[in-house]
């Protein structure tokens, strides 16, 4: 079979080149081509859409307090780029941490979020910045939160023919703390993953955001949960409460599984530390 | 020490002009394709093609049925099933067709009907089998035996017993190059290009299965992209299904398994269960061992009998113990068949006793080097085999290895750091593992334990060396180069190691046990000291040569040894021995020492020599996450004397890193005989962020046997890597890990059953 590559060199291009039905967007492709290269020949992609040359989608600003961000920023530009390394240096650490220098050059912000693997390295911290992200279509454009952009194992709002892009978001006023887990320091797929920020006044929570990946379809947000804290004392008590309320909520989503053995206490001690993480950074001005 | 030089393959694996075999083009090359059991048991019952061979391309599917000569081979994989299947994986079909591409599409169109059998999958229960075996009438292939003294008088004797059940699991070569493999047919043989470990045996399985003499059977080697004990059996049976190809066609054919292919097909390292009880005085003198073990050979037999040999003789480790008694049951499968890698049965008993020094030494309440250095055998010792020692350096190792690691500091700073951060997730630790190998292949080895090498002078003074050793990627040319330079006294740019060529250079046994410096390397100094003679024949008919003189080689010059002043150039003697009609081919045929074993005793004489090392590491354990970094790992290694010593260093920490990956990540993981890992983005190998800083310490204790005093290093620096690593996590936790791999979810159990936090 003949397989068709083609490739767009601006956004309008782009959108007409997509508007053509079964056709597959390339974004990076270090998922994409790994998947692909299972499939049954007859099940393979006929044509493929590159968005690599697509400059309009690789820009970075900031105005006043609102950062965008292109959906085709690869990791290497997202962890270089000195906008981010000053007003938002979480997100140039979570893509510092994100496979291999080779994946980091290819793989992108938007590819990774359509992509929308369970144990995406970013995701969380798009939900717990309120991030939203622009789709468009020939004609047409529209906004998502990425919390409702994100529906389930590798199953996103992206209608036929829209492609993202662009990925912007609010710089928070307090200090954002990421951690992930893997099983090596590099090249490693996300065995859990968080994020938390926690604005304190003294002794007394102001507020928490707290959301953890890859132990859920889809990341979780643990916000709601923490909400018994605002404006009260931080206690011990509550940490063990809210930690082994994320196991449940877990639980309550994902069920039992024979991985559970490790991941549900690691769950737990994985939402203590970014709490006490956060805690500590949320004193600091 | 000697002068550096640099790999003699380096620049051009570096460069990327080294060609392996999948490089190979020949004109009107065909392609074949395996199709392989997709059951673990069973019988196939038929072979539909038709939709296979209906493809474009395609040009035929080949089966047993035309393989001209041997296909059933016992109890060894067949190239081609005749019937029965024994694993997912075994090989029924090739389609062959004029592209890749279209032969592997094609495969998958091949439809296979089977009549299933009952497979097993676990050892314990394929040994209490009572019907359906695999192989012959048991499924236990064998039980091999040492015994030394009387167990029971020395658990008499002792103030403390131990007892302790330790588990290794499923790990594979993972060279970077797959398998690949090419033949050319030619009007009176069958030329074959492939990336061998152990040449001499692809030729003879390629000769039996087109059933000819093997004068008719031509191996060249392709650049091996590395091996570690793998591309042995599975590459004859590779070689084979090409030549066969090549053989009905009468075209070069060429086959390259994908990666998942090459996972799948690849033999293993053997899993082990091991049942350990050990006993000691007070003081911490040992006095019993008793090891009990099951290997998992997987579905066919290929050198497990050998390995589990290996484990049995080593399996007292490098201590001194009166009474020993070790039993090893090698067992079959219906899984993957497992077979050399790196260590050949040493990782497996390494790991489990000094798993078990650190138990016993927290029972006595003593320090685990101390416990280790009490024990450390000497030479005139008496070894578990009831061998006397000689050349032992472990004490040496063992005392290094506290010098460099700054032991007793390190120590300290570890339980300061774990008492101040108590509240914190990180824990250190510190451990530490001991080694004692069997040099080559030994009484229980592979046959006998030789080895051929040619040197020619060319008349321009240059020279080429033919060995019938493979450079499989750990510098066995650039040892001969060496070798060979310092005996003739030239320089190592004037030499050349050529490609190995079975048909001319003799049979010289399987690059295999660290064997190629000791083995390989005396033959080239035979080799070398025989050119020498003759080049020293036709120098003393020289009017300034004195009867009986000596002459010394030595910076491309010869000169007399008692009169430095009298000289002639090595470009000079050359045309000497040229000009009056003689040669300068020197030929070098090594044989180790005979070895006895007497399998009945289970004692004897396993190996002409041993060689020590001791390794230390110090881990950062997450107890919240179990997540285990590598922050230092000292490696001593006594390498006799070190040829070259940057070599060295790069052996100790590329078996440090793959050891690492034992100790860790690694882990081949089946379900019901289906390999479910089947690429590198799930079979986790260590990357350059995991393994920390290691630390090589390279010993020079000369050997009275090996090539200028020489010793192999290939596989011990591996062997020690994962209880080393286990040991420091077992510290950090106050938890004894006892199983490997050490991952995420068995470090966190631990953590619970410590007082780590």
């Amino acid at each position: 079979m003949n397989q068709v590559w083609i490739q767009c060199e601006d956004k309008n291009s782009l959108l007409t080149a997509i508007a053509e039905p079964g056709r597959v967007m390339i974004a990076g492709g270090t998922d994409l081509l790994i998947n692909v290269r299972r499939l049954a020949p007859a099940d393979k992609p006929a044509q493929m859409v590159d968005l690599s040359l697509v400059e309009e989608l690789k820009n970075i600003h900031l105005e006043g307090n609102m950062l965008t961000i292109g959906s085709m920023v690869t990791y290497t530009q997202l962890m270089t780029d000195p906008l981010i390394r000053k007003h938002l240096p979480v997100l140039a650490e979570a893509a510092s941490q994100v496979g291999s220098p080779q994946i980091r050059n290819r793989g992108t912000l938007g590819g990774s979020l359509v992509n929308a693997s369970p144990a995406a390295d970013m995701a969380p911290l798009w939900i717990l910045l309120k991030a939203q992200v622009k789709l468009e279509s020939f004609g047409k454009e529209r906004i998502l939160l990425v919390e409702d952009f994100l529906l389930g194992h590798q199953k996103t709002m992206l209608a036929p023919g829209e492609v993202m892009t662009e990925i912007r978001c609010l710089i928070p006023k307090k200090s954002v703390i990421y951690q992930k887990i893997g099983r090596r320091n590099a090249a490693a797929i996300a065995r859990l993953n968080g994020c938390c920020l926690l604005d304190r006044q003294e002794d007394t929570v102001k507020e928490i955001r707290l959301v953890i990946g890859a132990a859920t379809p889809t990341p979780l947000d643990l916000q709601k949960d923490c909400s018994g804290w605002i404006d009260k004392p931080w206690t011990i008590e509550r940490l063990d409460e809210v930690a082994s309320q994320a196991m449940r909520r877990v639980e309550e989503i994902s069920g039992r599984r024979a991985s559970a053995t490790w991941k549900f206490p690691a769950i737990e001690n994985l939402v203590r530390r970014l709490l006490l993480d956060a805690w500590a950074e949320g004193g600091k001005q | 020490m000697f002068q550096e030089i640099p790999r003699v393959d380096v620049k051009a694996k570096l460069t990327g002009r080294a060609k392996y075999a999948d490089d190979l083009q020949f004109p009107n090359m065909i392609y074949a394709a395996m199709v392989r059991s997709t059951i673990a048991h069973g019988d196939v019952l038929s072979i539909d093609a038709t939709k296979a061979l209906s493809q474009d391309d395609v040009l035929g599917i080949l089966t047993w049925k035309d393989i001209p000569g041997l296909s059933n081979k016992g109890k060894e994989r067949p190239v081609l099933v005749e019937s029965r299947v024994r694993f997912i994986g075994d090989g029924i079909a090739m389609v062959v067709a004029k592209s890749q591409k279209a032969a592997r599409e094609a495969a998958k169109l091949v439809e296979i009907r089977y009549q299933p059998l009952a497979a097993v999958f676990d050892v314990k229960e394929s040994m209490k089998k009572t019907a359906g075996w695999i192989h012959g009438r048991s499924n236990v292939e064998t039980i091999i035996s040492m015994q030394h003294g009387h167990v029971e008088d020395g658990f008499e004797e002792a103030d403390v017993i131990y007892e302790e059940s330790v588990s290794t699991q499923r790990v594979q070569h993972a060279a970077i190059e797959p398998e690949s493999a090419v033949a050319v047919y030619q009007e009176d043989h069958m030329e074959v290009y492939c990336p061998p470990k152990s040449p001499f045996n692809v030729r003879r399985v390629v000769a039996e299965t087109l059933d000819v003499s093997v004068n008719k059977v031509r191996l060249i080697s392709a650049v091996v992209g590395g091996s570690f004990g793998g591309k042995d059996y599975d590459m004859s049976l590779l070689a084979s299904r090409v030549a066969l190809v090549a053989k009905r066609y009468q075209k070069p054919c060429k086959m390259t398994y994908t990666r998942e292919e090459s996972i799948m097909e690849g033999t293993k390292r053997h899993p082990y269960q091991i049942d350990y009880k050990i006993g000691a005085k007070k003081d911490g003198t040992l006095t019993g061992l008793s090891v009990q073990m099951v290997s998992d050979a997987g579905a066919y037999l290929s050198k497990s009998a050998m390995v589990a040999w290996r484990s049995c003789v080593e399996s007292g480790g490098p201590y001194r113990i009166p009474h020993v008694k070790t039993d090893i049951s090698v067992v079959y499968t219906n899984q993957i068949y497992s077979d050399s890698l790196r260590g050949f049965g040493s990782p497996q008993v390494d790991f489990g006793l000094e798993v078990v020094m650190d138990g016993l030494a927290e029972r006595l309440q003593m320090d685990p080097l101390a416990l280790r250095l009490k024990n450390a055998l000497q030479d005139g010792d008496v070894h578990a085999t009831g061998q006397v020692l000689s050349g032992v350096s472990i004490e040496k190792c063992l005392l290094a290895l506290k010098d460099k690691s700054d032991y007793e500091q390190t120590r300290k700073r570890i339980a300061s750091f774990n008492r101040d951060h108590a509240s914190g997730p990180y824990r250190l630790g510190f451990g530490i593992a001991a080694l004692h190998r069997g040099e080559a292949l030994g009484a229980g080895g592979e046959g006998i334990d030789t080895a051929g090498v040619y040197v020619h002078i060319e008349k321009d003074g240059s020279v080429i060396i033919y060995s019938g050793l493979s450079e499989v990627g750990q510098g066995c040319q650039t040892m001969m180069v060496r070798i060979v330079s310092e005996i003739l006294g030239i320089h190592s740019s004037r030499i050349r190691v050529t490609t190995l060529d079975t048909d001319y250079v003799p049979d010289s046994g399987p690059t295999v046990a660290s064997r190629g410096t000791v083995i390989a390397g005396n033959a080239t100094v035979l080799a070398a000291e025989e050119l020498k003679t003759k080049i020293t024949e036709v120098l003393s008919q020289k009017k300034w040569f004195k009867k009986n003189a000596e002459l010394v080689f030595q910076n491309e010059t010869i000169t007399l040894r008692h009169n430095p002043e009298v000289s002639v150039s090595y470009q000079d003697a050359i045309k000497m021995v040229f000009s009056q009609g003689e040669n300068l081919y020197g030929h070098g045929w090594w044989s180790a020492p005979k070895l006895v074993w007497d399998w009945k005793k289970g004692q004897g004489d396993a190996y002409f020599n041993y060689v020590y090392g001791a390794c230390g590491c110090e881990v950062k354990v997450n107890i919240e996450t179990g997540k285990t970094d590598i922050v230092r790992f000292v490696a001593v290694h006594d390498v006799g004397t070190a040829l070259n010593i940057e070599e060295v260093y790069g052996q100790i920490c590329g078996g440090v890193a793959m050891g690492i990956g034992y100790g860790l990540t690694e882990e081949v993981q089946l379900r019901e005989g289906k390999i479910i890992n089947d690429n590198f983005d799930t079979y986790l190998m260590p990357t350059a962020m995991d393994i920390g800083e290691i630390e090589p310490v390279i010993l020079q204790e000369h050997s009275a046997i090996g090539p200028l005093g020489a010793k192999g290093l290939g596989e011990p620096v591996t062997s020690i890597v994962a209880p080393a690593i286990t040991n420091a996590i077992s510290d950090a936790l106050q938890s004894r890990i006892v199983d490997l791999p050490a991952d995420l979810e068995r470090v966190l159990a631990h953590v619970k059953k410590g007082d780590a936090r």
